[in-house]
């Protein structure tokens, strides 16, 4: 596949990338997380064929809270306000996907309240993306438009990456310790896996069985005895563990799960 | 949750094609290559494009090309010109192969984790050339911010899966390492022996790595003194 700049061609700007690189830049000493996504809506407004753009995060009791919004305007505050009853981001934060809308004018009994305000605020057109912090989602970004239409998909991508990117941003900036260990364990994932094929390779020729048969013989033997497979598929490769052994165990196939 | 899914919030995964086809568009480059480094193996995250796959996977068969050495020094190599006769000292086994690609530009630059290194961004151009000027410093952003994507791709699995049976890591070809297994079995060498034989293999019979590896998976090519079945 090759690429043609969907990028340059659907924002029109150079910015983006600026945009991509200001908020990886989190690890200064006057960081402020306010500030930050405050960068993040003005982006929005800035690169995308957007008209106005809001950040709700969680708060302690499970409300959603305004902390990011690329005008004060009062009737479009409201709009975050409703929407601990019903909207885009209500939605978007409790089925954890992107939601959108290409014509509020339209969208009848859907979110009722939150529709006539948004177009009486002139807003007609509006995407929520959730902000998801490994299973959990603790917020939502609101871009709104004057004008309706469907949303184009590339450009809702590459909000989601930059969204993505700014959460990464927040949770980089609390756990820069605990970077050193991610490292330590990305490569600890990739060589754990690299064995495990190898080790399924080695079994399936040994026994003469195919390597998924293999796979199941390893998983089955590693739950039986209480063992991690990348551990158990290290012994076998090292010579510690005979396949025989392993593939006659599974074979009795007692304690099985 | 599919990992396949297009790119969202919380999506590593999507947002690390996004960033890379980014990186093309902004660099004026053909194609963008993620590259996890970890012992001895190279293992291609994500590409862009076919060609920046072939570039990463002739390396791990010949053993030898800017990915390792950026790995090794920690600095970028800058090649404007892939088929420059005065580089074919540096890589005389890399180079040749990678002259018969559409490729005529590569640019490695480190993936970093804090002091460490977890593998590389490879930009590759069909238009020979230096990177624009000005471009460089952009290029390690989008390195930097690919790295802390990769990080935060482990943390779901590091932080839900652990103890598990499933490791978080998907290899783009299993069956190199399977093949690998099995070469090990049928020669009764260790894995780094039995990885440089399936390597050399490939070398010679002029193949790709993961083709040839499929076919040592499927019984079609033995690499003990029993004959293998053409």
């Amino acid at each position: 596949m090759m690429w043609h700049g969907e990028d340059v061609a659907t924002t029109g700007h150079q910015r983006l990338l600026d945009t991509f690189v200001e908020l990886a830049d989190t690890l200064t000493d006057d960081f402020d997380v306010i500030e930050f996504l405050q960068l993040l809506v003005d982006r929005c407004v800035e690169l995308f064929d957007v008209d106005a753009a809001g950040l709700l995060l969680t708060d302690a009791g499970g409300e959603l809270r305004l902390v990011a919004s690329s005008s004060e305007h009062g009737p479009f505050l409201e709009l975050f306000q409703l929407q601990n009853e019903e909207g885009p981001c209500l939605e978007a934060f409790d089925l954890a996907r992107p939601v959108e809308h290409a014509d509020l004018a339209i969208a009848g009994e859907r979110w009722p309240r939150f529709s006539a305000a948004a177009v009486d605020a002139g807003f007609v057109a509006v995407q929520a993306l959730p902000m998801r912090l490994r299973a959990r989602v603790i917020g939502a970004l609101n871009l709104f438009r004057h004008h309706p239409g469907d949303w184009d998909p590339a450009m809702v991508r590459t909000a989601a990456a930059l969204l993505d990117v700014a959460t990464i941003g927040i949770l980089q900036h609390r756990s820069i310790h605990s970077q050193h260990v991610l490292t330590e364990q990305l490569q600890a994932a990739l060589h754990s896996r690299v064995v495990i094929e190898q080790a399924k390779g080695l079994i399936a020729e040994r026994a003469g069985i195919d390597v998924t048969t293999a796979f199941d013989a390893l998983r089955r033997y590693a739950r039986q005895h209480n063992r991690k497979i990348g551990d158990l598929a290290e012994s076998v490769i090292a010579g510690r563990f005979e396949p025989g052994e392993l593939l006659g165990d599974s074979r009795r196939g007692h304690h099985r799960r | 949750m599919s990992r396949h899914a297009v790119a969202g919030p919380g999506d590593p995964a999507g947002s690390l094609r996004q960033l890379c086809r980014s990186a093309c568009s902004e660099l004026g480059m053909s194609g963008a290559t993620i590259v996890v480094v970890g012992g001895n193996t190279a293992e291609v995250r994500y590409a862009t494009d076919p060609v920046g796959a072939h570039l990463a996977q002739l390396q791990v068969i010949v053993g030898e090309g800017p990915v390792a050495d950026t790995m090794r020094s920690g600095c970028a190599v800058l090649l404007a010109e892939l088929d420059d006769l005065s580089l074919q000292s540096r890589w005389p086994l890399f180079l040749p192969l990678a002259a018969e690609t559409v490729a005529s530009a590569l640019f490695t630059l480190v993936l970093p984790a804090g002091t460490s290194r977890i593998g590389v961004l490879a930009l590759h151009r069909t238009v020979p050339g230096p990177m624009v000027a000005g471009t460089f410093a952009t290029a390690r952003r989008f390195a930097s911010s690919a790295s802390r994507l990769l990080l935060a791709e482990q943390r779901p699995y590091l932080t839900e899966d652990q103890g598990t049976t499933k490791p978080g890591f998907r290899l783009a070809n299993p069956e190199i390492h399977q093949a690998t297994g099995i070469i090990a079995a049928q020669l009764d060498v260790r894995m780094d022996e039995a990885f440089l034989r399936l390597r050399s293999r490939a070398f010679t019979d002029h193949r790709r790595l993961a083709g040839l590896a499929g076919d040592v998976v499927a019984h079609r090519v033995r690499f003990d003194h029993r004959a293998a079945s053409p």
